[in-house]
């Protein structure tokens, strides 16, 4: 739009050349560098910032600032800023015209939108508040030296006003030490404007949240906001901006002062506007975040979107709960695009500052002086600004946003101001922008669910489209919302109310009672829930599949009534938020069907609680925080008379709980008695998982709320679709049995019930479960089990189930006991029908059969399985000699061992040691306790199809022992060697007349396999050496292969066979501890696959060996009796061998000593003996000193030796005994 | 299996080539120092008990090869899965005649390469239970240090 009205001497900007954009870029001091779209641009921005000034110059004194900004042009981040800038005003000015159109609705949007979109026409009035304000705080906040940001948010705010914009930030940017700082900040701003236009929502919120502080943070959004919804005023918008700023920098006092003088200024719009921007503090905490939010919000914001206002809803909603969170959600904060993580100055908070929050301080604090601030009080401060803004607007949007609200409002901004510095709304921000971004929802705050309600409230107005409505809004945006709300629910539905007290009451209850105890509110859920099931259980017998919604009433009724009787009824405004929001919800939901069916909407509504009550069981935490938050405003909202001092209170209560955060975090973090970061880390996930429904939007709410309920219904809905596959195997079942047909019903029945309580079970996952969980399991594996062949046959069935199922629990109990008689029974029926006859019984036996599946099914037996069908009627005669021992081969999934294990057993007794099958279960080897069980089966089973999908029809055989062993792989070496006998035993599985031939391949293989083993062992016993070594290797091989044969997920299952009773009884929750340890366990084995390297997965060194406790664990076993007998002869023989070489060495040593000793005796001897001639004594002593000064001298010695006769005779003797000292020596022994 | 359980670490020390049963035999633990600076430790870090900082604890038998080791500091270490990345292993042991320690390479392997050394195990080079395991990684881009430069 108004890149076609921007012309540069009456030419438009495309059409010039180059040269000519470059000439008056120079004029402009623009740099000319880029292509000829960057120019156009550049030229363009600085054109309309042209035009800006002289629109505005007439108004205030921008001028010397925009000379400012021209003398700074020149400045690298000045370029940058223009450019972005000009960016921003593209985007806006497409927003803008988009806008306009939606605009059109409100009055006063029109007036704001051509303020800001067009700046050629630039309205006076919001040029001059926005450059006052600007300017004012600009300065002041350069002063400071947190302009930088404040710049940042500036330039966002007034992209579309671009002109005094560029200038003063050049200024301040310079004088700003932070000016990368504000260089981030203005990416960010400019993001913002490319992203759809901030939703007024989002503005809201985060006036609420933040207070006044909000406003500034909002306003780059706010702007913008404005433009769309076009109930902010122009004033605000423009206030909004500088505020943002001074916040953004660091919540400098100029920015208080600034949302003073603002609200002075626009007095009762402006309330009205903080209200509605209630979250722009929001936004400021969130600084640099908020912008993209915002950005996404605006383009929802036409009223014609109801979706894009949801969308833009969860974020408004989060923000606020994530203030009041902040301690939790720091710590778990979603990375927010904000930069790195500084310091961050809130030690006093409970919280553990998580790095968003870090992050979003980060910038601020990088930017300087302002970081100093931030610390402790802005913590504090923000948490009870967005407390009590959040809180604040949600209960008067429904109740009434009279004067007093305004009041309330100012007053609070006020109280904000004062509390809250620009630091603090920092510190908001990056709390925020980690809300919004994150999964701030889980513990959806009350300020959530208020805002929810109030996101759904415009949504509902916007549906309506009526003009005067959205006018007001606008205008008077909260106000008028609460306004509108109350008089559309009034029109529309009292019931609505109704059902709002109801939830209030409930929710007041809930609060009370997980105030009082949280431990009690659980039970109370997990009776409800029980109630619940046992509601679908009778509606399920009583009401058809299309009935579902009333059960959905149903269950609503009896959560009321649960929560009525705790009823004590503190109003809080939170509850009646929640109750507004659910309410609203459902409405959103249902908007077209608002009027539809109110017993909808109070399902809905009612299942909204549900879901969020779940919420609040789920997030203990969330919940906590709720009721922290309900508490505090619970008080002061039951002492307010009117409405809308809720609001007040509820911001008062919020405050407190700022101060009180830590106390609620220490709260959260002892109920989930794990430690704070644990805790911190719990609950973001769990706002993580709540978040993406809010941050969907205010539709995703209501979604969410719905969507809880629909859970429930469609557990139960799941369930009911469940039975029917069950239904129909029994159908089949009874086709094929016709006589049976009305018992098979039962049992069918039956097994429906349980089902449908398994279903609910595994949703709730309560204690209730115990009481089924017996019977249940099993039945669930039939339902697996059960193709769905004959849906259409259960549901016919269901009717009847549902009529019957009062009867159930008695046959349960019943059959069960009953069960294992009949099949008892029967089984020695059959067996001795076999028995009587080998082939006449052929037919016998598969009636049998069938019978017996049938009267399981009455009697409830556990496991159902398909009725084998028979194909042939004669059997051809075992290939095998008959034993005890059957091979069952042809077998196909799917079927679970289970299953094979119920079939098997119904023509005998297995014996659990001796069943194995392959590890694809394509065949398995049965042993019985007698042969003629074997027999039986054979009879029963062999040319069978089973299971129904089996294309194959089963083969059984008898086989040996042998063949058994070697396939369970027991194959030790003493099974081994009898393998090598087994050639020479006759075998009788051979199968003389009619080879199957898979039973001669898995023959084949296995005696291969056995040949190879035999011929390994004759290597092993004959030779040594690397023969050895790979037959070692092999075997080691085998074995391994052997082990991972098993897989591991069915060891638990041939385990359970092998205790044959325990299978049907074990509960579930016994087998899902089970399954926790088997977790834990695999996860140990993880870590220790670094140290176990190719260890083969299924056996772990843990396994095999024992350890020491000492860390690092050595691995040790002990040894075998004979190994341990070997050691000790090899150690005393070791020992007798020291002993030995000991005394040998002593001796020696003696010897030694003694023919020194000798010797010594010899030389004093010769000495003696020499003494006689003094002469040779002087020689001897003369040649020992000799010696003992060293060779080395020992040339002197010989010339000294010189000057004596006598001496070289002596020397001569002494230097050859010191030149071989030993060996003269050796010589004379 | 009578035959493996007859093997022990006796008898590995007197037939080095034996294959060992990991199921029979209780690994050692083996405790591995790394660089990745392609250099390896100085001996006198492992002086008077101290041990470098970067160890890693395998719990792996004699006949555990260079490869495989290998693959087990990979596990560890995504960054030497790189490939090309280079492993020199040596084998730090005190020297008998003194409380000095002593390098003793005995190989290298690169990983996404097959190598000779790659077979190698560790009771070949006359390892000693006890003794430490020094790896020298080096990144692909550079060339292996002192790869093959004492000629011996």
């Amino acid at each position: 739009m108004a890149d076609e009205d921007i012309t540069l001497d009456g030419k438009p900007l495309q059409s010039l050349r180059v040269a000519d954009l470059k000439a008056a870029l120079e004029q402009r001091n623009l740099s000319k560098s880029g292509q000829k779209n960057t120019l156009v641009k550049r030229l363009k921005g600085a054109l309309m910032l042209e035009n800006l000034q002289k629109s505005s110059s007439s108004h205030s004194g921008l001028q010397p600032n925009s000379q400012m900004g021209e003398e700074m042009s020149q400045n690298s981040f000045i370029k940058q800023y223009l450019a972005k800038q000009q960016e921003l005003l593209r985007q806006r000015l497409e927003r803008e015209a988009q806008q306009d159109d939606e605009a059109d609705e409100s009055p006063a949007v029109p007036e704001e939108d051509d303020d800001h979109s067009d700046d050629n026409d630039s309205s006076p009035y919001v040029h001059d508040k926005n450059r006052s304000m600007l300017s004012q705080p600009s300065m002041t906040r350069v002063e400071q030296g947190g302009g930088d940001s404040l710049m940042g948010h500036r330039m966002m705010a007034r992209g579309p006003d671009m002109g005094p914009g560029p200038n003063l930030h050049p200024q301040e940017s310079l004088e700003a030490p932070g000016a990368r700082m504000q260089r981030a900040t203005f990416h960010q701003g400019h993001k913002e404007p490319p992203a759809p236009s901030p939703p007024r929502a989002v503005a809201s919120l985060s006036v609420r949240v933040l207070g006044q502080p909000d406003r500034q943070g909002l306003p780059p959004a706010v702007p913008r906001a404005q433009e769309k919804e076009g109930t902010a005023p122009s004033e605000p918008g423009s206030a909004h901006p500088v505020l943002h700023l001074s916040r953004s920098a660091g919540g400098s006092a100029g920015g208080q002062v600034h949302e003073e003088n603002d609200e002075d200024d626009s007095g009762d719009d402006e309330s009205e506007d903080d209200d509605d921007w209630g979250p722009g503090p929001g936004g400021a905490r969130r600084g640099n975040r908020a912008p993209p939010q915002s950005q996404q919000m605006p383009p929802s914001v036409p009223s014609t979107v109801a979706r894009s206002k949801r969308k833009l809803q969860p974020p408004q909603h989060i923000p606020p709960p994530q203030a009041h969170h902040t301690p939790m959600q720091l710590r778990h904060p979603t990375p927010p695009p904000s930069p790195p993580p500084d310091l961050f100055p809130l030690p006093d908070t409970p919280k553990q500052s998580p790095p968003d929050d870090r992050e979003g301080e980060a910038p601020e604090a990088a930017r300087g002086p302002r970081a100093a601030p931030f610390p402790a009080p802005n913590v504090q401060g923000q948490d009870s600004d967005s407390s009590s803004r959040s809180s604040s607007p949600e209960p008067p949007v429904k109740r009434r946003p009279g004067p007093l609200s305004l009041l309330v409002h100012k007053m609070e901004s006020e109280a904000a101001c004062h509390a809250v510095e620009a630091t603090s709304a920092i510190d908001m921000s990056g709390e925020k922008a980690h809300s919004s971004t994150g999964p701030a929802s889980s513990t959806e705050s009350p300020l959530q669910k208020l805002e929810k309600k109030r996101l759904q409230e415009n949504r509902e107005m916007e549906e309506e489209k009526r003009l005067k409505e959205e006018k007001e809004r606008e205008q008077h945006q909260e106000q008028e919302r609460q306004r509108r709300r109350l008089q559309e629910q009034e029109r529309e539905k009292k019931r609505l109310e109704e059902e709002k007290e109801r939830k209030r009451l409930e929710e007041e209850e809930k609060l009370r009672q997980k105030e009082e105890r949280e431990k009690e509110q659980k039970r109370q859920e997990e009776e409800r829930e029980k109630e619940r099931k046992r509601q679908d259980e009778e509606k399920r017998r009583v009401e058809n599949l299309q009935k579902e919604k009333y059960k959905g009433e149903e269950k609503a009724s009896k959560g009321r009534v649960v929560v009525t009787k705790a009823q004590d009824s503190d109003s809080s405004s939170d509850s009646d938020s929640k109750s507004d929001s659910s309410s609203h919800s459902s409405r959103s939901s249902s908007s077209s069907q608002d009027k539809a069916r109110p017993a909808r909407q109070l399902k809905k509504s009612d299942q909204g609680q549900e879901a969020e009550d779940e919420k609040k069981t789920n997030l203990s935490k969330g919940a906590e925080k709720r009721y922290l938050s309900k508490r505090e405003v619970s008080e002061p909202s039951a002492a307010a008379v009117t409405e809308v001092e809720p609001e007040s209170e509820s911001s008062m209560a919020q405050q407190p709980p700022s101060g009180a955060e830590p106390e609620n975090s220490e709260g959260r973090l002892e109920e989930s008695t794990t430690p704070k970061a644990f805790a911190a880390r719990k609950i973001s996930l769990t706002s993580s998982k709540t978040s993406p429904a809010t941050t969907d939007g205010g539709a995703g709410d209501a979604e969410t709320a719905t969507a809880a309920g629909r859970k429930r219904r469609w557990g139960s809905s799941t369930s009911v679709t469940a039975k029917k596959p069950s239904i129909s195997i029994t159908t089949d079942s009874l086709k094929s049995l016709i006589p049976d047909i009305k018992v098979n019903q039962e049992a069918v029945v039956e097994l429906h019930p349980e089902e449908l309580q398994l279903s609910g079970d595994e949703e709730s996952l309560d204690a209730t479960r115990d009481d089924q969980d017996k019977g249940l399991k099993i039945r669930r594996t039939v339902t697996q089990i059960v193709p769905g062949d004959g849906q259409e046959n259960g549901q016919t069935n269901e009717e009847e189930e549902e009529v019957e199922k009062p009867e159930k629990d008695k046959q349960r109990r019943t059959s069960r006991d009953k069960r294992k008689n009949s099949v008892s029974e029967e089984a020695s029926e059959t067996q001795t029908s076999v028995n009587l006859d080998g082939e006449a019984k052929k037919v016998t036996p598969s009636d049998s059969v069938v019978r017996r599946s049938i009267s399981q099914q009455k009697s409830g037996v556990s496991v159902t399985i398909d009725d084998p069908v028979r194909t042939t009627r004669q059997p051809s005669p075992p290939h095998g000699k008959i034993s005890n021992i059957i091979h069952v081969t042809n077998l196909v999934r799917p079927f679970t061992l289970g299953q094979l294990k119920e079939l098997l057993n119904r023509t005998g007794s297995i014996v659990e040691d001796g069943f194995w099958i392959d590890k694809i279960k394509s065949h398995c080897f049965v042993t019985y306790a007698t042969a003629e069980e074997a027999v039986a089966t054979r009879a029963a089973l062999h040319r069978v199809k089973w299971p129904m999908s089996n294309p194959k029809v089963l083969t059984v055989d008898f086989c040996e022992q042998e063949e058994l062993d070697f396939h369970k792989g027991v194959l030790k070496p003493e099974n081994e060697k009898d393998h090598v006998a087994q050639p020479v035993v006759p075998q009788n599985r051979l199968p003389p007349l009619m080879p199957e031939r898979d039973r001669d391949r898995e023959r084949g293989r296995d005696r291969d396999k056995d040949r190879e083993r035999d011929g390994d062992r004759e290597r092993d016993r004959g030779v040594v050496g690397v023969r050895d070594l790979w037959a070692e290797r092999e075997r080691e091989m085998q074995r391994r292969e052997r082990a991972r044969g098993e897989r591991e997920w069915d060891r638990d299952k041939v385990q359970e066979f092998a205790r044959p009773g325990e299978d049907g009884r074990r509960s579930r929750s016994r087998e899902r501890e089970r399954r926790r340890r088997e977790r834990g366990k695999s996860k140990e084995r993880k870590t220790d696959k670094k140290e176990k390297g190719d260890e083969p997965p299924a056996k772990l060194l843990d396994d095999l060996f024992l350890k020491t406790k000492a860390a690092p664990c050595i691995y040790w076993l002990p040894h075998t009796e004979e190994q341990a007998a070997q050691r000790l002869l090899d150690r005393t023989e070791r020992q007798k061998e020291r002993e030995r070489r000991h005394k040998e060495q002593q001796e020696e040593e003696e010897k030694k000593r003694e023919e020194e000793k000798k010797e010594r005796l010899k030389g004093r001897e010769k000495e003696g003996g020499s003494t006689a001639s003094g002469a040779a004594a002087g020689r001897g002593a003369d040649a020992d000193r000799e010696r003992d000064r060293g060779r080395d001298r020992e040339g002197d010695k010989k010339r000294d030796s010189g000057h004596g006769p006598r001496r070289p005779s002596a020397s001569a003797s002494g230097g050859r005994r010191s030149r071989s000292r030993s060996n003269p020596r050796d010589r004379r022994r | 299996m009578a035959l493996e359980s007859r093997i022990t670490q006796e008898e590995i020390k007197k037939e080095p080539e034996k294959p060992i049963d990991r199921e029979k035999t209780c690994p050692l633990l083996l405790r591995v120092f790394t660089t990745n600076s392609g250099r390896h430790h100085r001996p006198d870090e492992f002086a008077r008990g101290n041990v470098p900082s970067s160890e890693l604890q395998i719990y792996t038998w004699m006949d555990a090869t260079l490869k495989e080791l290998t693959s087990l500091v990979k596990e560890v270490y995504p960054e030497a899965r790189k490939k090309g990345t280079h492993f020199s292993f040596n084998i730090v042991y005190p020297d008998p005649r003194g409380k000095v320690y002593r390098l003793k390479d005995i190989g290298s392997t690169v990983s996404g390469r097959k190598g000779t050394d790659d077979s190698m195990t560790l009771q070949s080079q006359r390892f000693q239970i006890g003794d430490y395991l020094d790896i020298a990684i080096t990144p692909p881009n550079r060339a292996p240090p002192l790869a093959r430069m004492r000629p011996f």
